[in-house]
């Protein structure tokens, strides 16, 4: 249906170069808002009309207009509520709704009189019978026959809140670039079946609406840190260093502080300062020879230092410890390769992120 | 890091007209020194600013205004370096230290400042080196620490013994009366000052004292000195004395003082302490020694290129003279009782570098052209990363350190020993144990991001703790691989699917038919208490088992504050290299 109106448009253009919406929905006694809708569907595809926004008035019923449509004005109501031989008013007013101003127009327009007799007012008819014309007229303008409501009457509707006028939005319409007189729909995607059977050279394509986002795709994430570190290692291989095993968060004191010249009385080994390992708590084996030495440079300074003067303590150095740097790894390594010299031309590191993660 | 407070103005002033507060931040850090903070405070109704100075936690010649304020002019060469001499007096002060301290606290070591002028600046810096030395050097006192007296109130010779805290009785530093040693712990016990150090000789069954020749009680070190003997604003001479559990670092105290504070009176003095064996020393030491060093050698390891003379120049700023020697490659340097710090040659080459500009040194490639190498285990974490990324898991970076509940309890499993490394002094529950599964840390990563759209697809690759009495310090780590899927249904195929992704970039077959069991991997149905049971595997590959992978019970869920089903994946990755 909805096609068949844009195509009547279409024919209606051809036809007349231009139209109003406002006016033709009277003419084609159509509601507006579906010839809006037909405008705006033949908008969509592509320049085929020209459409054009203005601003117009149009009359409407109120919903006690509407009301009137249906039931009758509230006089007339007020008249055909009224017997042969009359009614008290009191219970007219209670009866009838809106009573009070169907009564006071009635009685305008001389279809009611009353009768004061007998201690009751009585309200009897005057004539035989009426034409409502209010709910005539407004029907009328239900119809769209706007124009057989004279405009002083539709000032008074308008008095009396049956009718009110309101701004329409309405198109002038005209022919686009592209007019043709049928409406073809729009394809959105290409299919496979377009592509077998050829058709897809004849395709009109809904546009696409570039100004969006494309869907969010599923994907995994690397850590930003562990990306960091990745570039780190990068740069040291690419420099021809050769990376040390670092993966043993436990460590002696030995290796981690005393090989490195950390004195033993030095606050980084205070127990706030470090995690010391309850269990396993002891290191076991450590190269007895080179603990001599390390003691000795300690204690009383050897290899050119003056040492720490200090009294050394084994016990202190076999205390296990959360590794707090890798450093302790290049003394192992350092220790390990100096065994083995030859020509140790070999850069060592290690990118490993510090285990303390606080 | 210590740090010193010095006024702005008076140092300024010192170096020079041309200072600004921004030529001097710079004169800071290339010498090494950092202004911390700057605090504005109002004195006597004028404005006085106090710059906070960082200094090296082993240069006691900086400690105190007048050491920067020397150390600086001598590097901006608008001074000479002083010579620290100590006169031998023909009546010298005697200290004796006597037997009976000996268990406590076995060294003492004196001196005296004669004719210094004091100030209200110069008396707090006094004071305020001595705290500074006492937190450092001295450990809080424990290893060493300072008395300093009024030598006109009091007569030598001096003893410093080991008495009874009973037979102790005297008025302490502002108080009105005397007080027993007993009761000095008694009232002490609740000054916030003091009280830190009373355990360092409370339960001794004798304390350190230092009296004159007339029983006037001049400290009970380390706690509190007298009242007779305090210095004040108007004291003329002032006895040094400082005890101590290390004799090496007590020296190094009463050096640090004397020359400090030289420049504010006529005349170090020497004071002798005598030994129990009659060995009389004479104090301060201020030893000057001599150090061959190598010209070549400092210019190869700091990677600059001067001269001898040039090296010099730049010793000599750094308040370090030297003498050329014949060799033409070497200089002999003095190195004065304010440097302490240098130990070695490579302590000579450091000043080097500082006086020549960290900044001015070029960045060089190393000579040597070496190979680079990956660390294989490494390697291989990497590689697998990227993989399980690829398949769409997002990668979390947990923590090692948990609590013990996190893997046992909460995950159900009830192990009388279990298999973790214990940390002695964690800082709260939360850090008790190294982690040997990296489950829960991935099932809290889980809980802190329930508003996350769904699923909740999260992995790690990282190292896990274990005990291990055959490693050289009983403990090893293990690089595991661990996956969660998190959704409304739990998605055990979908962490299946991952495994089996997994193996065939590790390149292991799959035994599902016909593959004879050995070579590949195969899954078969486990028990585990973590697990809803049938719906657990464990992971065999090459014929031992390298994980497990199921869907989480519901009581592990809800243990870990979540309530939505959750299939999880954790393995060795370690038989893969």
């Amino acid at each position: 249906m909805a096609a068949d109106l844009s195509e009547h448009l279409l024919h209606y253009l051809d036809e007349h170069e231009s139209f109003n919406s406002l006016n033709l929905a009277e003419e084609l006694g159509e509601d507006h808002q579906r010839i809006v809708g037909a405008i705006k569907s033949l908008q969509s595809l592509g320049n085929v009309i020209e459409a054009e926004q203005e601003s117009g008035k149009q009359w409407e019923l109120t919903e006690e207009g509407k009301e009137v449509v249906e039931h009758g004005s509230h006089e007339a109501r007020v008249f055909h509520a009224i017997p042969p031989q009359g009614i008290p008013q009191q219970k007219l007013l209670k009866e009838v709704p809106n009573s009070k101003i169907g009564f006071s127009k009635a009685m305008s327009l001389g279809w009611v009189k009353l009768e004061k007799g007998g201690g009751e007012s009585m309200v009897v008819r005057k004539t035989e019978s009426i034409v409502d014309d209010v709910a005539e007229a407004l029907r009328n303008v239900l119809n769209l026959q706007v124009d057989a409501v004279s405009n002083q009457q539709k000032q008074e509707l308008k008095k009396r809140k049956l009718l009110q006028e309101v701004v329409v939005k309405m198109y002038q319409v005209k022919k686009g670039q592209d007019f043709t007189c049928t409406v073809r729909k729009q394809e959105t995607e290409l299919t496979a079946e377009m592509i077998s059977s050829g058709s897809w050279k004849t395709l009109n394509l809904k546009p696409y609406n570039f100004n969006a986002l494309g869907a969010p795709l599923t994907k995994g994430h690397l850590h930003p840190l562990m990306k960091v570190r990745a570039e780190f290692r990068q740069i040291f291989l690419e420099m021809g260093f050769t990376e040390m095993p670092t993966n043993n968060y436990v460590e002696s004191s030995f290796w981690n502080f005393d090989t490195l010249f950390q004195p033993q009385q030095h606050p980084s080994r205070d127990a706030q300062d470090t995690f010391f390992v309850s269990d396993p708590e002891e290191a076991g084996e450590i190269p007895e020879e080179y603990m001599e030495r390390v003691k000795t440079v300690h204690s009383h300074g050897a290899y050119g230092s003056l040492g720490y003067q200090c009294p050394w303590s084994e016990g202190e150095a076999r205390k296990n410890v959360l590794r707090t740097h890798t450093t302790a790894v290049s003394a192992r390594m350092l220790y390990a390769l100096a065994k083995n010299v030859r020509t140790p031309s070999i850069l060592g590191c290690s990118t490993n992120l510090p285990c303390i993660c606080f | 890091m210590p740090t010193v407070s010095v006024d702005r103005d008076a140092l300024l002033g010192s170096l020079g007209k041309e200072f600004s507060e921004q030529k001097f931040d710079e004169l800071c850090f290339s010498f090494g020194l950092e202004i911390d903070d700057v605090v504005v405070e109002n004195e006597g109704g004028k404005e006085v600013v106090q710059y906070k100075v960082e200094v090296a936690a082993n240069r006691y010649d900086l400690l105190c205004f007048e050491g920067i304020r020397r150390a600086l002019l001598i590097y901006l060469g608008k001074l000479d370096i002083p010579r620290y001499t100590s006169l031998k007096p023909s009546e010298t002060l005697r200290l004796i230290v006597k037997p009976t301290i000996k268990e406590v606290r076995p060294f003492a070591v004196a001196a005296v400042l004669r004719g210094i002028r004091f100030t209200k600046p110069i008396y707090d810096s006094f004071i305020d080196l001595q705290d500074k030395l006492h937190h450092n050097i001295g450990r809080k006192r424990s290893l060493v620490a300072i008395g300093t007296h009024d030598l006109d109130t009091i007569q030598g010779p001096f003893i410093y013994e080991g008495r009874k805290p009973q037979d102790i009785k005297f008025r302490p530093l502002n108080q009105t009366k005397e007080f027993t040693a007993v009761e000095l712990m008694e009232l002490y016990s609740t000054d916030s000052h003091l009280k830190p150090y009373l355990p360092i000789i409370r339960d001794k069954l004798v304390y350190p004292l230092i009296t004159d020749r007339n029983g006037v009680v001049l400290s009970m070190p380390p706690i509190i000195n007298g009242e007779h003997s305090k210095i004040s604003l108007n004291t003329k001479n002032i006895f040094i004395e400082s005890t101590a559990t290390s004799l090496h670092r007590a020296k190094i105290v009463l050096d640090t003082i004397v020359t400090m504070f030289s420049e504010h009176c006529q005349q170090i003095e020497a004071v002798e302490v005598e030994y129990d064996q009659g060995e009389v020393v004479l104090y301060p030491e201020l030893k000057y020694w001599t150090m061959e060093v190598s010209v070549k050698d400092a210019c190869r390891d700091i990677g600059i290129s001067i001269s001898r003379e040039e090296m010099r120049t730049l010793l000599q700023r750094m308040c370090i003279p030297s003498t050329i020697s014949s060799d033409p490659d070497k200089i002999m340097v003095e190195i004065p009782p304010t440097r302490h710090d240098i130990l070695h040659a490579q302590d000579v080459y450091e000043d080097v570098a500082i006086a020549y500009g960290y900044n001015n040194v070029k960045p060089t490639f190393p000579s040597a052209s070496t190979i680079g190498q990956q660390f294989p285990l490494n390697k291989l974490s990497d590689q697998l990363r990227h993989h399980v990324a690829q398949a769409g898991f997002t990668e979390a970076a947990t923590f090692v350190l948990c609590s013990r509940d996190d893997m046992g309890e909460k995950l159900r499993k009830t192990d009388k020993e279990p298999n973790l490394v214990h940390v002695s002094n964690p800082k709260t529950l939360e850090f008790q144990v190294c982690r040997n599964l990296l489950l829960p840390g991935l099932l809290k990563t889980l809980a802190a991001n329930k508003k996350m759209p769904l699923p909740l697809q999260l992995f790690e690759v990282a190292d896990i703790v274990v005990k291990e009495p055959k490693q050289d310090v009983g403990a090893r780590n293990e690089r595991h691989l661990c996956a969660v899927n998190y959704n409304k249904t739990p998605g055990f195929e979908v962490i299946h699917g991952l495994l089996d992704r997994v193996m065939q970039l590790l390149e292991i077959p799959w035994e599902g038919h016909g593959l004879p069991s050995g070579s590949g991997y195969h899954i078969r149905g486990a028990e585990h208490a973590s697990f809803l049971p049938g719906r657990c595997a464990e992971i065999v590959a090459r014929g031992k088992v390298v994980g497990h992978l199921g869907v989480l019970h519901p009581d592990v869920i809800l243990a870990f504050e979540l309530h939505l089903p959750c299939a999880a994946l954790e393995i060795n990755i370690e038989p893969f290299l």
